[in-house]
């Protein structure tokens, strides 16, 4: 317990470290690209673009309200789905790192995590060009995105922890939730909108904890409050996986080096 | 939670300049785990069905590294670790550098520390030289306002040149080792730990590498190294630690306890 106390204490006072490596983690990576991290904004503006038209279609909706909640829900949803696919495998590929440095394990987590918000904030930027491109009103609701945001991130650090320990015990976590990851895309309303579905099957997306955290993120931009229901449910499991994930923690936090 | 930033600022203001490593009854179980045991799907599996296939499941093997081992080292100990292969040599270097805890016993540790126990595992061959000294500096925690000065001394001391801005996997195996060796001698700490190091590069890089490691060696409150060459145990240690089968055999001065390993060792290939 104590041990985990210090190891969450040592990481957060090593801030310098994890910032820095998320942030070299993106320089290298599109290093020696023409576009540097601006290809996966393009990348984005290009899915946008044909699924927008395609499911506006497809849905009949109108392609000037689709688009801005189509980028909105899919640049969130890429954040959340790049958090579970890419935390099991965390430790594993600080192997080397972890059993030749002596440094705190949360630090690999948080540098996952500084790099996927990066990422995030990159997508973000061609969520911003669709949303002017469809003039979408500047709403004073947009100023509860910085909670909704802290919000997201304290969900996604306590699931990363717990995925990068599942992760390194069991190697065949990260292709199951890989499966779960695709189905749950499904089940979301990210490409068709809840509103559309019937009431009677409306319970699907209430228990949905996916579809509340999106909704965090979604309907500030949109120009809504989101419900306070979603904002209550997003505090409470925000909570509650927090000292889930810190329970497991300290179980099994020095276990890891044996098991990599 | 405040309290908790302020964890190493109290290490850092009770360090008293004395180091010093504690170990009482320290063990190390390494678990084996093979084919099913590594996949989720299997573990959950077996927990429906239990019974019969359980039992090959639960059958957890464990490779006992380091048995109840009780030593104490002090400032100005300089330790030698002998021992044959997988004697837990290591194993116990992996512990006192804190990268593996304890299976049971108590161990405790004071001063900064400096491991030099992988020497290019930390360098990634998609990056150019300077890319993976940027990379380690961060890694290491070291202030931005030192970063030209130490990037001086690696400039200096691996004699690389223009091959710093080329990608370390066009470097020779010579080449990594001078920059890897470079880098995880930056700093002077308390404690040092070696595991075999010595081994690749030519003659005068092996000079000039030697000179480097022996001006931490010498300025370190405790040294512990990790070698099969007794000469070199002689040479550098003052007492030494004889493992065999992960238990202390033998813990005392250089001269007795290289003498009675020697001897043993001797009868063995007259046989």
């Amino acid at each position: 317990m104590t041990r985990a106390n210090t190891d969450l204490g040592n990481a957060l006072a090593a801030w310098r470290i994890w910032i820095g490596l998320g942030w070299q983690d993106i320089q290298i990576r599109y290093q020696r690209t023409l576009l540097g991290p601006w290809w996966v904004t393009m990348g984005q503006m290009v899915t946008f673009i044909v699924m927008g038209m395609l499911f506006s279609a497809v849905l009949r909706t109108d392609v000037r309200q689709y688009m801005p909640y189509l980028s909105i829900s899919i640049v969130t949803w890429n954040l959340f789905a790049s958090i579970i696919l890419e935390s099991p495998l965390i430790f594993i590929d600080a192997k080397h790192l972890i059993l030749s440095v002596r440094m705190p394990l949360l630090v690999h987590v948080l540098r996952s995590i500084v790099r996927q918000f990066l990422v995030f904030l990159h997508n973000f930027l061609a969520v911003v060009v669709v949303c002017l491109y469809f003039e979408q009103p500047v709403n004073e609701s947009w100023f509860l995105l910085p909670l909704s945001v802290f919000l997201l991130l304290g969900i996604a650090l306590p699931c990363s922890v717990a995925l990068a320990i599942l992760g390194a015990r069991f190697r065949d976590a990260q292709p199951i939730l890989g499966i779960a990851t695709q189905v749950l895309f499904f089940l979301t309303p990210i490409v068709w909108r809840w509103q559309d579905l019937p009431l009677a099957s409306k319970w699907w997306v209430t228990i949905n904890p996916l579809h509340h955290m999106l909704e965090l993120v979604r309907a500030p931009l949109l120009g809504s409050w989101p419900d306070s229901d979603s904002l209550f449910i997003v505090f409470l499991m925000m909570i509650l996986l927090n000292l889930w994930a810190w329970g497991i923690f300290i179980l099994f936090r020095s276990r890891v080096p044996y098991w990599i | 939670m405040g309290h908790l930033y302020f964890i190493p600022l109290a290490c850092a203001l009770l360090d008293l300049n004395m180091a010093s490593v504690f170990l009482d009854q320290v063990c190390v179980d390494f678990p084996v785990y093979y084919g099913r045991q590594r996949s989720l799907r299997g573990t959950l599996l077996h927990w429906k069905i239990g019974g019969v296939l359980s039992r090959d499941l639960d059958n957890q093997f464990m490779v006992r590294s380091l048995d109840h081992v009780t030593v104490q080292f002090h400032d100005g100990d300089r330790i030698g670790l002998i021992g044959d292969n997988g004697a837990g040599k290591s194993t116990l270097i992996r512990i006192i550098a804190g990268i593996l805890e304890p299976t049971s016993g108590e161990f405790t540790c004071q001063g900064s520390l400096a491991s030099i126990l992988t020497l290019a595992t930390i360098l990634d061959g998609e990056m150019t030289g300077y890319e993976n000294i940027n990379r380690a500096l961060v890694l290491l925690g070291v202030a931005k306002n030192r970063w030209s000065h130490l990037l001086n001394d690696i400039e200096q001391f691996t004699e690389l040149g223009d091959f710093l801005s080329l990608p370390i996997k066009t470097y020779s195996s010579g080449m990594q080792l001078r920059l890897s060796f470079a880098l995880m001698t930056l700093h002077q700490p308390d404690i040092v730990l070696l595991d075999e190091v010595f081994a690749a590069g030519d003659a005068t890089f092996r000079d000039k590498a030697k000179a480097r490691l022996e001006k931490i060696t010498n300025n370190c409150g405790i040294l512990v190294v990790a070698h099969h060459a007794m000469a070199e145990i002689q040479r550098l240690c003052n007492k030494v630690l004889w493992l065999e089968r992960g238990k202390v055999h033998r813990f005392g001065s250089t001269e007795s306890v290289v003498a009675e390993y020697l001897a043993t060792r001797r009868q063995v290939p007259s046989e």
